[in-house]
């Protein structure tokens, strides 16, 4: 899923189910398959893979002769959440695979995604020429999923709408940036990296793109972090301008609130 | 603008009505018109062709140089200044008549029948005309018969028109068609309606009644509208119980097809009778009015003076409209030579409507000329120059304005009042260097209010006055400290303007009202700029508002336009008419699309309709139609279904079962405060900031088609997505809950119904529920509609169950609660294993049983409360199921039990049972007794029928409702059945066997009656008794 071809099976909400099975002690592959796509379901195929694959890509469960066992501490599955922002950090593990060339591109792409085809599984050609690498329809529609269960965006029908700002959260949550200290954006930049490397798209013009500007000032409006443009300070990156919100599109330091 | 006067002259100057103003204000406020038209043909609305100024028109025609016979028809659609124009001519012929020429003017400030018969009366050039006496007598009858009486009577007048009907009409009606019309008149709600306010009857009832209000070029007709009937018409006609003939009549007019047609041919049957009841009811036959008229022109004749007549409008002639168009048709020269009538020009005004349907075709050919005026009479700078001389007329006293007249109202001495407001307002010059502010409009306002106030076709003077300067000029010079108040949709809202505006102003009514001033008043742009030493924002000189007090803002900096902002609106090009294709993106990078302006009007409608909400704080958007229409729209459809894709349900901790059932109930997921229908689960305030959540919804459906492609998307999907995540947590936490702080637990309840129907229906025959797993539970299959031998109550419980699909639906609940579901995709069921284990183990724990406490019947998502109802129907029921089946049961068993004369019964005893009937056959054969063998079926089955005997056994004494249900789900009275019906057949097959035997030793009695044969057959009555005892001894086993 994450290495290599996305596969819609494989959502987070049945990595999570598979995990907190495995959370109660190690157990047989086929015991966890019964329990979760029992036979007497009658399912013609199964599913089971994608998921227990994904799980054991993203380094939640390791499996040794046929026995699953959880291969990070219990806090990561305690719930949901704990096991988003594990998945937050781990994400540049995984740089050169579908799931993160895709969400880069899908950034990089900014407002004018909105000038695309709704449907994300039409977009697999415009994806595919971006990034390089081969992208099918099947692959978005899993990257939909993901995209919107790690905060990276809000899902409308079969469309993302970018956002990043849950995405973003956790990765300052994670970060060890102090709170209620004024940071520069370059310091500020610097620390996230390159965990939020995923989102950035224009890092040499120091610009950030529409879905990173949405997380920050949505952030912001939720009271999490404070954007400032010092005048005379000349270290700066850009928001995407969105005149409604703010003639100042200019940010030079950031405080976590 | 000097207010102080305006206030005393704005109700003399601003009137609607051109006839009632005084003749110095009337001279103050003309414009020359330019774009007349003349035809000699009548064409509805001509277009192309040469246009003639007023005065062209006034020196060729009106002035009659030729001095002939004429009749000049002026007309052009309703409040186009036909009155004003006339009234010009009039005042204009009036300082050139010819010493021998008389002039009547028929105002229709009392636009009576009678009303205008009397201003002709009143003329002192007729004061000596023949039957006088009689005709005064005639109009002084005055109609004091109350408004509702005389309006009933104009209404009952046209049934009896019906009634009277000989066919002798142009349009017919068919007997059928008259019956049921009259039959719906006489209806009692369509009564009502139809003389209800703006009805037909109104319209006609202005015309015969004095003294009232004049609604000008009112024409006294049915229209189609007056008879289309909506479905709440129908539903009051048919629940106010209709006669059967007018309910027919209802239901062909409510129909969407033909309804219209049916309306016209009614509208048009019943026009040919206005006349005639408006004669009537005024009591004027049209024999009197040409009669009247004939005696004028003798008159004029008599006195050697000819007639000019200005007609301001001939609707005042309903009733005796043919009779006036003869008397003004009819030439001096014509047949009615010898009796000496004088010559007449007439110059009537009217509308394109009367003149086309009422004008019959004999009068229109004998028309000499038609003036036409056109609805934009006025182009760009002739409507500055309109609204100019206005406020330039209400701003000046009475005296200036009658020195001007006196002196012959000389364009170059045309008085120009004091500025005391506006001095630093935009300027219009009127010609001979007379320059007037506009003062409380700026150019772009009197184009908004003409493009965006004035509907299509209401584009002309009267309503420029109506509806733009009386009301923003009252508005300001009233009302000026909460300028401009008006009540005005703000076409195409930049957005960013506003939310700049809420940025720094916290006071939602003064943001209200800088937004409708910048935006209208202005060119609604968050810009600012310094020219000449000058701030301007949004286009309006700050002096402008400092006039109102309006607060400083901080907008975004921008170079001052290269031309000046007056200079730059007049250079516009025909602003007027600039109907299509707003702009509604600020040009940001170079991004510009428009958007169709009907889109922009509805968005601005919707606008509107949720500014009223904020203020309110009440709001109803049950409609499907207009501007609550588009609301509901966003309410329900938009703002669901994006919000339940854009969050995570399951990652929240709720199923998609769960979110699914909310969001297809009556509760929505987000409702408007004080919101009439339907709760939500999140509640909008009624603020601004929700009035862009929605709106933002209404672009995405209208602007973008259901994307996000539009201009300034980019904002609103960042407004939307920011909005989503700050009420998330709320809104999950009320869909999880029934109530607040209850958690939902309908899937409880689902379980329960679950196992209850797979033990009715048989699917599990085990006798604890110790065995029931996740198996029996999911793995179960829908009922199957097999004969059972169970009591009638269980299988009416069954029946209960599948009514509606209900058990069908609630194993549906079940199957897809614990799915991990891939939005919506998939047709692969992947468990909540974790979740499912611990949910059924409870209900299983529990014995099905859910706590009246814990029921959550009141659920208001009824697919929820559904789980609920449906262990309801069960549980209500099973109590006298399993009575029911435990008295059938002990019947059956007891029946064994004394075929058997024990009351254990396993395995062993049921063969020996068997052992011995076949012994009973084997004897009676021997014997030659005569018995039918019979076997019992599924002998080789004891085990099966042991089970079913014990199983019925072990709950007879039972007191609990479950476990009795269990003990009968096998149907293990269907199991005993072969045994019952064997039991049955042996003992009939005994008492036969009895009978023979009884038979034979009877006969045998009869034998031995001879002394002689006395031992004859000891051996076989030795015999018979020992086969008789041993027979007696195996049937009373």
């Amino acid at each position: 899923m994450f290495k290599e071809k996305m596969v819609t099976p494989a959502i987070p909400e049945r990595v999570y189910a598979f995990c907190k099975i495995v959370e109660k002690g190690p157990i047989n592959i086929s015991d966890i398959r019964e329990k979760m796509e029992p036979e007497f379901l009658g399912n013609k195929t199964g599913y089971f893979n994608d998921y227990k694959n994904a799980a054991e890509e993203l380094g939640l469960v390791s499996i040794s002769d046929n026995l699953v066992s959880l291969a990070v501490d219990d806090n990561v599955v305690k719930n949901i959440e704990d096991m988003r922002r594990y998945i937050n950090q781990e994400l540049e593990k995984f740089n050169d695979g579908q799931f993160y060339l895709v969400t880069n591109a899908y950034f990089k792409k900014g407002s004018d995604i909105f000038k695309e085809d709704k449907n994300i599984a039409n977009l697999a050609p415009l994806f595919q020429e971006m990034i390089g690498m081969q992208v099918d329809p099947m692959a978005m529609r899993a990257w939909r999923f993901w995209a919107s269960f790690l905060g990276l965006g809000y899902l409308q029908d079969m469309f993302v709408i970018p956002n990043a700002n849950v995405f973003l959260r956790d990765i300052i949550n994670e970060s060890g940036l102090e709170k209620k200290r004024m940071y520069s954006i370059s310091e500020f930049i610097d620390i996230l990296s390159p965990k939020v490397n995923i989102i950035i798209s224009d890092s040499a013009n120091k610009k950030f793109n529409y879905g990173v500007s949405n997380g920050l000032r949505a952030l912001q409006d939720a009271g999490f972090l404070k954007m400032e443009h010092i005048l005379d300070q000349r270290d700066i990156w850009t928001l995407y301008p969105l005149k409604a919100y703010s003639n100042d599109s200019i940010v030079t330091n950031i405080t976590i609130l | 603008m000097n207010a102080e006067i305006a206030k005393e002259r704005i109700s003399y100057v601003a009137r609607p009505d051109s006839i009632t103003s005084s003749e110095g204000d009337f001279l103050a406020t003309h414009v020359a018109v330019k774009k007349l038209k003349v035809l000699d043909k009548f064409e509805l609305s001509p277009t192309g062709g040469k246009s003639y100024t007023e005065e062209d028109l006034f020196k060729e025609f009106i002035s009659n140089p030729e001095d002939k016979h004429q009749f000049i028809a002026i007309y052009g659609q309703s409040g186009t200044g036909k009155s004003h124009l006339i009234r010009w001519f009039e005042a204009r012929y009036e300082q050139n008549k010819p010493e021998n020429e008389v002039i009547l003017f028929i105002r229709r400030s009392d636009n009576t029948l009678k009303g205008t018969i009397r201003q002709l009366l009143d003329k002192p050039e007729v004061q000596e005309i023949a039957n006088k006496e009689v005709y005064e007598r005639l109009v002084k009858a005055s109609v004091t018969v109350e408004e509702n009486k005389l309006k009933d009577m104009i209404y009952h007048n046209f049934i009896i028109e019906i009634n009277n009907d000989n066919d002798e009409q142009d349009i017919k009606l068919t007997t059928v068609r008259k019956k049921r019309l009259i039959a719906f008149l006489n209806n009692e709600v369509v009564h009502d309606c139809i003389m209800g306010a703006n009805g037909p009857i109104e319209r006609m009832y202005s015309k015969i009644a004095e003294h009232t209000l004049v609604d000008r070029d009112t024409v006294a007709q049915f229209e189609i509208r007056d008879f289309i009937v909506s479905t709440d018409l129908y539903d009051n006609i048919y629940n106010a119980g209709a006669d059967s003939k007018a309910e027919r009549m209802a239901r062909e007019l409510m129909s969407d097809e033909d309804g219209p047609v049916e309306a016209k041919k009614i509208a048009d049957y019943l026009n040919q009778f206005v006349g005639t009841v408006i004669r009537r009811c005024a009591g004027i036959e049209p024999g009197d009015f040409k009669q009247i008229f004939l005696d004028i022109r003798k008159e004029l004749y008599r006195l050697d003076k000819k007639l000019t007549l200005f007609i301001e409008d001939v609707t005042s002639f309903t009733g005796v409209d043919t009779a006036l168009l003869d008397a003004l048709i009819e030439e001096h020269t014509g047949k009615r030579e010898g009796e000496n009538i004088c010559r007449v020009s007439s110059i009537v005004g009217t509308t394109n409507n009367y003149l086309q349907n009422n004008f019959k075709d004999n009068h229109k050919d004998r028309i000499t000329k038609y003036i036409y005026i056109p609805s934009d009479v006025l182009d760009e700078s002739g409507l500055y120059e309109f609204v100019a001389r206005y406020i330039n007329t209400m701003s000046l006293d009475e005296e200036s304005i009658a020195d001007w007249i006196n002196g012959n109202a000389n364009p170059e001495d045309y008085p120009v009042h004091d500025h005391i407001e506006g001095k630093n307002w935009e300027f219009i010059n009127i010609g001979y260097n007379k320059l007037i502010s506009i003062y409380p409009f700026t150019k772009r306002s009197i184009i908004y209010f003409y493009n965006n106030v004035l509907q299509k076709g209401h584009q002309t003077p009267r309503y420029i006055i109506r509806d733009i300067i009386e009301p923003v000029v009252r508005d300001a010079i009233f009302n000026k400290e909460i300028f401009p108040s008006i009540d005005v949709n703000i076409v195409n809202v930049n957005t960013t303007l506003s939310f700049r505006i809420h940025s720094q102003i916290n006071d939602e009514k003064s943001v209200e009202r800088i937004l409708k001033f910048m935006s209208i008043w202005g060119n609604g742009k968050p810009d600012q700029y310094e020219e000449n030493g000058k701030m301007y924002f949004a286009g309006i000189p700050k002096d402008a508002f400092d006039d109102f007090n309006f607060p400083t803002l901080n907008l975004d900096k921008v170079q001052a336009p290269i031309q000046t902002p007056v200079q730059d609106l007049s250079s516009d090009t025909n602003l007027i008419s600039q109907q299509s294709g707003v702009m509604i993106s600020e040009g940001k990078k170079n991004v510009e699309s428009s958007v169709p302006v009907t889109k922009i009007k509805k968005l601005d409608a919707a606008n509107k309709f949720l500014t009223k909400w904020t203020n309110e704080h009440t709001i109803d958007i049950s409609s499907t139609v207009g501007a609550a229409g588009t609301v509901h729209s966003a309410i329900y459809d938009e703002i669901p279904d994006y919000l339940y894709s854009a969050i995570n349900w399951q990652a929240e901790g709720v199923t998609t079962d769960n979110a699914k059932k909310v969001k297809n109930s009556s509760l929505l997921f987000v409702s408007l405060e004080g919101q009439s229908k339907n709760e939500g689960l999140y509640v909008l305030p009624a603020n601004w900031n929700s009035i862009n959540i929605i709106l933002a919804f209404i672009r995405w459906k209208e602007y973008g088609n259901k994307s996000w492609d539009y201009p300034d998307a980019d904002f609103d999907a960042y407004f939307i997505t920011t909005w989503t995540e700050s009420i998330k947590k709320e809104l999950v936490s009320k869909v999880k809950e029934y109530k607040p702080g209850v958690e939902t637990k309908y899937i409880e309840a689902a379980i329960a119904g679950e196992m209850y129907r797979t033990i009715l229906a048989g699917e599990f025959r085990e006798k604890s529920l110790k065995n029931f797993q996740i198996k029996e539970l999911l793995a179960s299959k829908p009922n199957e509609n097999i004969t059972n031998s169970h009591c009638k109550e269980w299988n009416s419980l069954l029946s209960v169950m599948d009514q509606k699909n209900a058990a069908k639906n609630n194993q549906d609940t079940v199957r897809k609660y614990f799915n991990i579901d891939q939005g919506g995709g998939g047709k692969v069921i992947v468990l909540d294993q974790i979740l499912l284990s611990k949910t059924f183990s409870k209900v299983k724990k529990n014995h099905l049983e859910i706590s009246e406490e814990e029921k959550q019947t009141d659920d208001k998502v009824k697919l929820r409360k559904d789980a609920y109802v449906f262990l309801n129907d069960i549980e209500e029921r099973i109590e006298s199921v399993a009575k029911e089946e435990l008295k059938i049961g002990r019947e059956k068993i007891e029946k064994i039990y004394d075929a058997f004369g024990d009351d254990e019964i396993g395995e062993d005893e049921l063969s020996e049972f068997i052992r011995r009937s076949k012994k009973f056959f084997e004897e009676a054969n021997n014997t030659q007794i005569n018995v039918k063998e019979c076997r019992l079926d599924g002998e080789r089955k004891l085990s099966t029928l042991a089970k079913a005997i014990s199983d019925i056994s072990s709950v007879l004494d039972e007191e609990d409702t479950l476990t009795i249900l269990m003990a009968f789900a096998g149907d293990p009275l269907t199991t005993i059945k072969p045994l019952l019906d064997f039991i049955d057949s042996l003992e009939n097959e005994v008492i036969k066997a009895k009978n023979q035997i009884t038979s034979k030793m009877s006969d045998l009695t009869a034998d031995s009656g001879g002394e002689e044969d006395g031992d004859r057959y000891v051996i076989e009555k030795k015999n018979i008794v020992e086969y008789k005892a041993k027979l007696e001894r195996m049937v009373n086993v």
